[in-house]
């Protein structure tokens, strides 16, 4: 019994070492990307978990994001070689940080509105993406898709008071490349943060730019 | 065809140049322009309030233990009371005042209790307690309202039992139907009421110096744990408190403002400026909220030169994630 026990957990962990291997091993052969977004358009809904629809408040702010990435696979789609291959699909992973500032709500019908927030969050993301550097533009493009986990450090604005939360965070972004390694890029993250007692969801419109390293 | 395809030939890179310039500034005044949108994408709708908003405000200079003596009196209290009254029934709230110089009802331990518990109309959609007057504090975790006919006789549990304490408040506060309740103390070591609820106060306990966002950082973990503890509260119950004072501090009155410093300036909050609008009003939608009044009285009250500093005392304000409408000005 002990011994299967046993195998069962080297399964597993070898399963999980070939994962990080993989990982690594891209970490050690692909160069990191980093993705800056300076300018952060977020709107916010919140809810108390109690409440209907109709105490849903709405929030706007602002956000600055950045995100670090290595490619950890990289697969071509055509019949070249993968450095000069024209459709190419990456797994990605990396950090992603932002902070957000978001105002008050409106203010709801019995006269009660949602805070005003601020929040840092950092957490680790995974991503696929596909490159192509023929379509539309003769440039070449990332469309990139990522889901990750984030834990926020917030302050109620205007008081002493901080407090933490944990969100999920799914996000949409496109990179241009203009010259060698520089791109401008653009993104849509889609935020869902577990806030005591009540939810917010967070959708902002990112712009910036991605330098690969 | 051929003369058509030459300058294509001779420039190949011509094509590609144009519509990169293009897209590049078209990204530029995308991104300016949401820049000084002010990320207003989807305007929010500002509804108007319904329902009724009624407060009770106690006010007590005058306690019954000395009747002959002006010793443990408080001077500013009753004024306090009735300035916050002027400044709600301006607004449009229904006020029940209890103030050692009004006739009835009195500032007593039952009367207050009464007020809170018989006589709040049931349709109250909004509530707001106001008390100033003497706060007693027997251990953090229990904080005290003085009534004005608190027992100071030498046994331990009468004195203790004809206080209000903040647990014996509470029930009695959870017996209000009111959707939104506010509670407002300018006492000594009101912060005992405070409950941070989802958060945690930066403000050091017995202190007026606060943590830095670093500390806070650093104290993640029990941040999380208190957020986790909060998902489990009712959220529709939970008052919004405001103390003048943390649960170790002294709230101050003087004769230069005529009021308790505290409430001196969260009246200030309410008075309008030369451009109109309230002084307390932050974003500028003329309605003064609960954080708004709050922020701009503590702003004030920590940077007063009148108040030294071994005096110095600082407001608080418990978590959650809702405020409410003090004055609705549209």
């Amino acid at each position: 019994m002990q011994t299967r026990i046993g195998k069962m957990k080297h399964t597993k962990f070898a399963i999980l070492l070939a994962f990080l291997c993989t990982l690594g091993a891209g970490k050690a052969a692909a160069l990191p990307a980093l993705d800056f977004y300076y300018v952060g358009f977020a709107n916010a809904w919140t809810s108390l978990d109690t409440s209907t629809s109709e105490t849903v408040g709405h929030h706007y702010g602002w956000s600055i994001s950045a995100d670090l990435r290595w490619v950890a696979m990289r697969i071509a789609l055509d019949r070249d070689t993968l450095p000069t291959a024209a459709v190419s699909v990456s797994i990605l992973h990396g950090i992603h940080g932002q902070f957000i500032a978001m105002a008050a709500s409106n203010w709801l019908e019995d006269g009660s509105r949602y805070r005003a927030w601020s929040a840092l969050g950092l957490g680790p993301e995974l991503g696929i993406g596909i490159s192509t550097s023929n379509f539309i533009l003769p440039w070449s493009q990332t469309f990139f898709v990522s889901a990750g986990v984030l834990g926020n450090l917030a302050n109620y604005s205007q008081t002493s008071l901080y407090n933490a939360y944990i969100s999920w965070l799914v996000k949409a972004s496109w990179a241009l490349e203009l010259s060698k390694g520089l791109a401008i890029s653009a993104a849509l993250p889609l935020e869902y943060a577990f806030r005591a007692d009540g939810r917010s969801i967070i959708a902002t419109l990112n712009l910036g730019v991605r330098y690969a390293f | 065809m051929r003369s058509e395809q030459k300058p294509s030939r001779k420039n190949p890179g011509l094509g590609r140049r144009r519509p990169a310039l293009q897209i590049i500034v078209l990204f530029a005044l995308a991104a300016f322009a949401l820049a000084f949108s002010g990320c207003e994408l989807f305007p929010s709708s500002a509804a108007s309030f319904g329902g009724r908003k009624y407060a009770v405000i106690v006010g007590i200079n005058d306690y019954i233990i000395y009747p002959d003596v002006d010793r443990g009196d408080l001077s500013y209290c009753v004024a306090d009371a009735e300035s916050m009254q002027k400044m709600l029934e301006d607004a449009g709230w229904t006020v029940t005042l209890l103030t050692t110089e009004s006739n009835d009802p009195k500032p007593t331990k039952e009367g207050i209790k009464d007020a809170l518990l018989k006589n709040v109309p049931p349709d109250t959609a909004t509530f707001l307690f106001y008390y100033s007057g003497h706060g007693y504090i027997g251990s953090p975790e229990e904080a005290y309202i003085v009534p004005s006919d608190v027992n100071n006789s030498s046994s331990t549990s009468a004195f203790y039992s004809s206080l209000i304490s903040s647990r014996e408040f509470s029930v009695w506060l959870d017996s209000i139907t009111a959707t939104n309740k506010l509670v407002i103390l300018d006492s000594c070591y009101s912060g005992g009421f405070v409950d941070p609820g989802d958060s945690v106060d930066s403000i050091i306990d017995s202190s007026i110096s606060t943590s830095s966002a670093l500390d806070m950082f650093f104290r993640f973990g029990e941040l999380l744990a208190q957020n986790a503890a909060a998902a489990s509260s009712d959220p529709s119950t939970a008052p919004l408190v405001i103390s003048a004072a943390g649960w170790a501090e002294e709230s101050l009155e003087a004769l230069p403002y005529g009021h308790g410093i505290f409430t001196y300036y969260f009246l200030q909050s309410a008075e309008t400026n030369q451009s109109g609008t309230m002084k307390g009003d932050s974003d500028g939608d003329d309605v003064l909220s609960c954080i708004e009044a709050y922020s701009y009285a503590k702003r004030q009250l920590v940077s007063d030169p009148g108040i030294s500093e071994n005096q110095k005392f600082i407001p608080h304000i418990s978590g959650g994630l809702r405020d409410f409408a003090l004055i609705d000005n549209r």
